[in-house]
């Protein structure tokens, strides 16, 4: 059975059909990739999954759960965890406070635990700071755990917002243009990073501009433009279709024109 | 090591705060200084709902008020003593804070900080016109001394040993939830709601909770306060005291306990020392308030961040990387 599976999923905003009855599946362990022109509706179909819009039609099956406009707590509770495009650290919250943000819906103590701070919560805070600690050293990013998040370099908030999403457990990672604002160095290193999670058992859904990274980590590459699906296969098939093809070619175009 | 240095800090503001009222011999300043402890546990209140979660709250007064008059009419019309009284206040106080939280927090954003304008209204016309039961315009008399078993506290000097210890648990009590998973959580909400939603948080029964939290908050600053003047008067309870308060958090350090602790002192004396100003001391008194947001947008607590990194900077290279993790 398929871990994810999105059946004719669409999403307007007024007059504009941002997602249009897309169509997309990923299997266990995978690492899917998902690429397009800007506006092409990426982010979206990424917040409809996630539970941040309410879809306008279509189904979302979790290993064959309908998940489809559940809330978003609820989403994660099942086990599908995100990354912002435009990064959303808590900013007031250190580097490692950030990761235990992620582990506080599968926590067992109660309001009283915290009041009295009881053995229990104690016990509790130590395990999930030490887990926290791991994810961390996973990411690389253990070094810094007593930053405030919001000091780090971009590329690090990124990865950082990789490791607090892992701290919810997830089976489905989503992450939306992790290499946004990346060096080659980081990227590389982005790369590594990403590939590790996956090994670790999470299948990831990974949304990006920049196709090394994209062909590098991703089986199977689906591309939209204009809300719309236009392609989807292995990323020999991708490179050498003319609807994507056309649709990147379009777009340089366009630009040219507006700069 | 650092939780020991920050509890260290607290101690030493506990023992000056004992001593104080050996060396004060005027029952005014001892009057202000129960007048500034009721204001803290008010600002830490505060502070939860919006120095933590990030919800401004305009009616803290409101929820003081009702604490105030719950615990008044309890004293008064079923005598119940002081321990009683203040529970069944606390009590009222976080159901009106579920009550209004519920429906206002839905709506969100900047209308929460009107529909609790409007709420702090409505309280304040409830105060004053539902005579029978508030005493209405002439206010609630007849509150007898604050006992607590066959202690009676007649002076403003015995009394302040009531509030001090009620400011001791406020002040756990908000540690407790700053520093455990709870603070944690409303900081997410605070940083980023998307974000908080995505890690499975749900931020609407964490903002009604941090909402009801802040007020029991107020019911407790609100018993102090009536048994502290024996008589609740409707007038106290305006917004002007409710900004007063906002400013004491923002001045103090939106967010830091021992910051919200300075900030309700100072501007509870404040406006004493600034007396001499006459005419000119509203002036002098905004003027200040503005300079401190302006430049000190971390609340005057962020000074003595600024002076530890300095001296960490000192003792070890990496300077200045602990200040998120302390807050
Ligand atoms: N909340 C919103 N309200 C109105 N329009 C929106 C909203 N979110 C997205 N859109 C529009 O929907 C379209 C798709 O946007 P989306 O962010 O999904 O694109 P994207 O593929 O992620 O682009 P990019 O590569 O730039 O991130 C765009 O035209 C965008 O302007
Ligand atoms: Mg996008």
């Amino acid at each position: 059975m398929a871990l994810l599976e999105v059946t004719r999923v669409s999403k307007r905003f007024g007059g504009l059909v941002a997602v249009n009855e897309v169509d997309v599946t990923i299997e266990p362990g995978e690492i899917r990739g998902l690429i397009g022109p800007n506006g092409s509706g990426k982010s979206t179909l990424v917040n409809l999954v996630s539970g941040v819009y309410r879809t306008d039609g279509g189904e979302i099956k979790l290993e064959g759960r309908n998940i489809t406009n559940l809330p978003a707590h609820t989403i994660s509770h099942l086990h599908v965890s995100r990354t912002f495009q435009t990064i959303r650290l808590f900013g007031t919250l250190s580097v490692l406070e950030n990761v235990m943000v992620g582990f506080y819906s599968r926590s067992k103590t109660n309001l009283t635990d915290v009041i009295l701070n009881s053995p229990r919560l104690a016990r509790e805070e130590a395990g999930l700071r030490k887990r926290a600690e791991e994810l961390l050293e996973l990411v690389e990013l253990k070094p810094f755990k007593d930053q405030p998040g919001k000091s780090l370099t971009l590329g690090r908030q990124r990865v950082l917002e990789m490791a607090r999403a892992l701290a919810t457990e997830p089976k489905l990672l989503i992450l939306d243009e992790p290499a946004a604002g990346m060096n080659p160095s980081e990227k590389e290193w982005l790369v590594d990073v990403i590939r590790r999670i996956n090994q670790s058992g999470v299948s990831i859904l990974l949304i990006e501009h920049h196709m090394p990274v994209v062909m590098a980590l991703a089986k199977r590459i689906a591309v939209m433009n204009f809300g719309l699906k236009i392609a989807d296969g292995v990323p020999e098939e991708i490179r050498n279709n003319d609807a994507v093809i056309e649709a990147y070619l379009g777009r340089r175009e366009d630009n040219a024109a507006i700069g | 090591m650092r939780f020991m240095r920050s509890y260290l800090w607290y101690l030493i503001g506990l023992v000056a705060l004992l001593v104080l009222p050996q060396v004060v011999s005027s029952p005014y300043i001892m009057f202000l200084l129960n007048m500034a402890i009721i204001f803290v546990i008010l600002a830490l209140g505060l502070n939860v709902v919006f120095g933590m979660t990030g919800m401004l709250n305009l009616a803290s007064l409101a929820f003081s008020g009702i604490g105030a008059y719950t615990s008044g009419i309890l004293a008064v019309k079923l005598g119940l003593p002081f321990p009683l009284a203040l529970i069944g206040a606390v009590v009222v106080a976080m159901l009106f804070g579920l009550m209004v939280g519920l429906p206002t927090i839905r709506i969100g954003g900047h209308y929460l900080a009107f529909m609790t304008i409007a709420f702090g209204e409505i309280m304040r016309l409830i105060f004053q016109n539902w005579t029978p039961v508030t005493g209405g315009a002439l206010g609630l008399s007849g509150i007898k001394y604050a006992s607590i078993g066959p202690l009676v506290l007649k002076t403003h000097w015995s009394y302040y040993h009531l509030s001090l210890t009620l400011l001791v648990i406020m002040v756990y009590v908000a540690n407790r939830i700053r520093v455990s998973k709870l603070g944690r959580a409303f900081e997410a909400v605070r940083g980023s709601e998307v974000a908080a939603r995505a890690l499975g948080i749900n931020t609407y029964y964490h903002k009604v909770l941090a909402f009801v939290l802040g007020a029991a908050f107020g019911g407790v600053a609100g018993t102090l306060y009536a048994f502290l003047m024996r008589y609740v008067d409707p007038g106290t309870f305006t917004f002007e005291e409710s900004a007063r308060v906002l400013t004491m958090v923002m001045v103090g350090g939106r967010g830091s306990i021992p910051g919200v602790i300075i900030g309700a002192f100072l501007l509870t004396f404040l406006p004493e020392w600034l007396r001499f100003l006459k005419d000119y001391y509203m002036a002098m008194y905004g003027l200040g308030i503005l300079l401190i947001v302006l430049f000190l947008p971390g609340g005057v607590i962020s000074l003595w961040d600024k002076v530890r990194s300095r001296f960490a900077a000192g003792r070890r290279a990496p300077a200045a990387q602990t200040s998120a993790g302390k807050r």
